[in-house]
């Protein structure tokens, strides 16, 4: 579904390549684990089949379609396709939980329809963010200020924010570096989870193997721009 | 010598009224530095009398910029060195106030080890407080004098000379050729006084430039009929403050138009204020844009509060509709910017994060930008309004109405004991809403 | 600035912390230009004061000594130059005349011949459907300075008389000057308004003001208005040499003088001719 052929990103100014020449192909619902240190270019790597960094050389395809040559409604509309979820500073504080859930459907909402909804929002629509947060278990949390959830509970509000936005896959950043180890797997097993359920690829960066090899299809290792497959097996069920 | 001089500025008959703004500007600012900041070193080295101090400072604050170039024509007599005394009066207070804060607020550890070794106030000062907090000190001082240039053409309107009284005039002379010449300069004087500003942020030493103006100033305007039994027996005059029955019945009225004057302006600058800025902020439009309505935006802050008020009791006639106009205007000029600076402020991860939901630009604008910005654009509103209540007085006294013309022309008829009455009402306003908009933000920033 | 280098005055220098008022200085020598500031009933840009220089070329002349004119942005900076000793002499309206007296005791010197027998017009469109004072009601307009005699005071009572109270009757704007009232008018900004008859006169013959806008609907009954004064410590010959230099005006050698002063001839002011202003101005509490 998503596959990158010796894609080469430099920032300008940069003395070597943040990603050099790198292959990988991921399926329709597979999980993948990018491991390596920070600065490896994992982070530069999942903004790439974003289309958020510009590449240098090389091509990234979503299901055939070249990300570098898209613009504006077309590239929008690839992005509907793809949810993001990043390390921290992910929500809007200002917003309320279920605002920033419904946030994942801006993509297929027209903007009169956004703006609609924040100031009134209807009760199918609650009913839509109420079920995604049932699925990470925060179902009473429709409500609350976002200010107030715990690091846990805003990963999960993100990650519930992904599935409303119905992707075929998502691209998780890091999403439990600021947490602590246990709470870390909580979240992690959460999400293979989910997307395993809903058919949704996730490609995932991580800087731990630990949790990479329980929970993953496959782990790649990252490290100076390059890949290199560490293991394959078979998924947990 | 003098003749020659004259003869040069005759050719150049706009150089007089400009010179004179910007001298003004120069030596209240000047006098204001001088005397502002031994007293905002004493309020924040907690010296003797601090207390009362702070307090002075505060209340000296509230009182408009110009009924404060009022009393000085009483006293002083006619000509800029009335609008030199006045202006020094109100940024005296304001530098004392905002530069004791900002003292205060220097990191504290450098600043007790210097007490540690004994030394005095003035060396904590001068080797701890202001190299510590510097930066602010300069960027706070550059927008002080930014205000100072456009207070000095404000009090210039009752009579301290320069561009406001040249204004006024014209402005009464329904010349309208020459009064849109000459808002033209003050558009230009005010990108002038705000490139020196950046400068100075740059450069601290280009401060120094201050000096030999301000001097000059200082030494060709000096009022040459100050007469101190005069002042006194003026002042005397003025107390006690009193006002008849018929005053005191149309109090509420007048208090309620100077609010909603406040209140609506403030309101109009806001909307006005937002709107564009979401077009002249670099993270949102292309540049070319950006370029166009920061313009636009630096034009409407140019022109004051009490400008754009000449300007719109001529077109949409006397009251309280032109004050709200004029205060909006303005304050759309002065809010626009500091929002478009919010907006490209926020934090960027969650803006990326929900355009790559595939979000609009203007659905992201709605999820993310506005929100996001949300605290700053409440405080700056907030600072706002608070000085949108002292322009509102200010406006009154050129028509819009409410407790500033009653004071205008309790003055103009020299009713001085009922105008000090409403002197005092003004400023026991001003004050009250400082302190609640101070509580407001207080719990603004706490969120 | 060019006025302040003009002063040249050598003082002794007492820097700068003068401005905030810590010490007196001496009084000026009297070697020093006079100064005559004027009410600005036309309006006070440069441009007013550039207009007025053979007026002050010619006090000069008569008076052998330098003469500063100054026009204050208001009728009570003027009063209060008098008060405060920036100013030596002023052209006061009646009303603003009665406060300096009743203030500072000034003197009455000369006035104009027309002064002793002075008009306010009341101003409308051509078209308009204005033709009498009771006419007025709920209508929009505009006085002059509020501390304005012809422009404020006269046309108050001259409304009040006619049963119109401008306080609830009308939608009233002060528009600070003579001029400007005639120019609202012209423009329809407001309905009406209330001006000096030499200023109306002086801005229709000039053209400034399209004779073929406007009409004049009411006339008040006559009342004396502006005058010349001197601050009472200006040494009696001094007074002497401007009141002498005034009432030296001839028609026909001295026409640029006297179009800037809207007048003819002049003639000796007495205070005792302003009883019945006075009166009038403490019943409408403007005094």
């Amino acid at each position: 579904m998503i596959s990158l052929r010796d894609v080469v990103v430099r920032y300008p100014g940069a003395a070597r390549p943040a990603l050099d020449g790198v292959n990988l192909e991921v399926a329709a619902g597979e999980t993948v684990a990018l491991v390596g240190p920070s600065g490896s270019g994992k982070t530069t790597l999942l903004r790439t089949i974003n289309g958020l960094v510009p590449i240098s050389a090389g091509s990234v395809l979503v299901d055939g379609i070249a990300v570098g040559e898209l613009r504006g409604r077309a590239l929008r509309g690839l992005r509907t396709r793809l949810a993001m979820i990043a390390q921290h500073h992910d929500l809007v504080d200002r917003l309320s939980v279920h605002q920033n859930v419904m946030a994942g459907a801006l993509g297929r909402w027209s903007t009169a329809h956004a703006l609609r909804y924040l100031v009134f929002p209807l009760e199918s629509e609650l009913d839509e963010a109420r079920a995604a947060l049932e699925r990470v278990s925060i179902p009473e949390k429709l409500w609350a200020p976002t200010r107030e959830l715990s690091g846990g509970e805003r990963q999960r509000v993100a990650i519930a924010r992904a599935l409303v936005q119905q992707p075929e896959a998502i691209l998780a950043d890091e999403p439990v570096a600021s947490l602590d180890p246990r709470l870390g797997t909580q979240i992690i097993g959460l999400l293979c989870r989910l997307t395993r359920e809903s058919g949704i690829a996730l490609i995932c960066s991580l800087h731990q193997v630990q949790f990479a090899q329980d929970y993953f299809d496959r782990v790649v290792l990252v490290e100076r721009g390059s890949l290199c497959e560490v293991e394959s097996k078979q998924p947990v069920t | 010598m003098n003749a020659l001089l004259e003869g040069a500025v005759r050719a150049v008959p706009l150089l007089v009224p400009v010179a004179q703004t910007f001298g003004m500007a120069c030596a209240g600012m000047l006098v204001a530095l001088v005397a502002g900041i031994p007293l905002a070193v004493a309020v924040a080295t907690r010296a003797p009398g601090y207390r009362f101090i702070a307090t002075a400072l505060g209340a000296l604050r509230a009182i408009p910029d110009l009924t404060l170039a009022i009393l000085a024509v009483v006293v002083i007599g006619l000509g800029p060195a009335a609008g030199i005394a006045a202006l020094a009066v109100f940024y005296t207070a304001m530098i004392g106030k905002v530069f004791g804060e900002l003292l205060l607020a220097a990191p504290s550890a450098p600043v007790d080890a210097l007490k540690a070794t004994g030394a005095g106030r003035v060396s904590i000062a001068a080797f701890g407080l202001i190299p510590l907090t510097s930066r602010d000190l300069l960027s706070f001082g550059a927008y002080a004098f930014d205000c100072a240039v456009r207070a000095s053409v404000i009090v210039g309107a009752v009579g301290a000379g320069g561009l406001g009284t040249e204004l006024v005039g014209a402005i009464n002379a329904l010349d309208y050729r020459r009064a849109a010449l000459l808002i033209l300069i003050l558009v230009v004087m005010v990108a002038v006084v705000d490139a020196f500003g950046s400068l100075i942020r740059r450069y601290p030493r280009a401060t120094l430039a201050l000096i030999p103006i301000g001097l000059l100033t200082l030494w060709v305007d000096r009022p040459q009929f100050f007469a101190f039994g005069h002042a006194l027996t003026t002042f005397a005059k003025m107390l006690p403050p009193q006002l008849n029955g018929a005053e005191l019945s149309a109090l509420p009225l007048l208090l309620l138009q100077t609010a909603a004057i406040a209140v609506f302006g403030t309101a109009l600058g806001a909307s006005i204020g937002f709107f564009t800025a979401l077009i002249a902020a670099r993270t949102i439009v292309p540049f070319a844009v950006v370029a166009v309505t920061r313009r636009l935006l630096d034009t409407a802050r140019a022109i004051p509060e009490v400008v754009w008020g000449l300007i719109l009791v001529v077109s949409v006639g006397i009251g309280p509709i032109a004050g709200i106009l004029a205060l909006g205007f303005h304050s759309a000029g002065v809010l626009g910017k500091l929002y478009a600076e919010s907006f490209e402020n926020v934090v960027k991860e969650p803006v990326a994060s929900i355009a790559a939901t595939g979000a609009s630009t203007v659905s992201t604008i709605a999820y993310a930008i506005v929100p996001l910005a949300f605290g700053p654009l409440a405080i700056h509103t907030l600072f706002r309004l608070e000085w949108n209540v002292r322009a509102a007085a200010v406006v009154g006294m050129i028509g819009a109405g409410g407790i500033g013309q009653a004071l205008f022309n309790a003055q103009q008829l020299f009713f001085y004991k009922t105008m000090v009455a409403y002197v005092l009402i003004t400023w026991a306003i001003v004050l009250a809403f400082d302190i609640l908009t101070e509580r407001l933000r207080g719990r603004e920033l706490m969120t | 600035m060019a006025a302040s280098l003009k002063r040249g005055v050598v003082l002794k220098a007492m820097g700068a912390t003068l401005v905030l008022g810590s010490g007196a200085l001496p009084a000026v020598a009297a070697a020093s230009a006079l100064r005559v500031g004027m009410i600005p009933d036309a309006g006070a840009t440069q441009v007013s004061t550039d207009e007025k220089a053979p007026l002050r070329d010619y006090l000069s002349a008569k008076m052998g000594q330098p003469i500063e004119l100054v026009i204050p942005t208001n009728y009570n900076a003027t009063v209060e130059g008098l008060g405060n000793g920036s100013l030596d002499f002023a052209y006061l309206g009646g009303l603003t005349y009665l406060k300096a007296r009743e203030a500072y005791g000034v003197i009455p010197l000369v006035q104009r011949t027309s002064d002793k027998q002075f008009h306010s017009l009341f101003i409308t469109q051509t078209g308009s459907t204005i033709n009498k004072l009771a006419d007025l009601k709920g209508k929009r307009f505009a006085f002059g300075d509020i501390s304005s005699t012809s422009g404020h005071l006269m046309p108050d009572y001259a409304l009040r008389n006619a049963g119109i109270d401008p306080d609830t009757d009308l939608t009233a704007r002060f528009t600070g000057n003579h001029p400007a009232t005639a120019k609202a008018v012209e423009s329809g900004t407001v309905d009406a308004g209330a001006l000096d008859e030499s200023v109306f006169k002086a801005v229709t013959d000039g053209g400034q003001i399209d004779k073929t806008k406007v009409r004049v609907f009411y006339t008040t009954p006559p009342f004396v208005d502006y005058v010349w004064v001197a601050r009472k410590d200006v040494a009696p010959a001094s007074r002497e040499g401007l009141a002498n230099a005034f009432l030296a005006l001839r028609a026909g050698s001295d026409d640029k003088v006297l179009a800037i002063l809207r007048g003819t001839s002049f003639v000796r002011a007495d205070d005792a001719e302003y009883a019945t202003l006075r009166s009038i101005a403490k019943k409408l509490k403007l005094l």
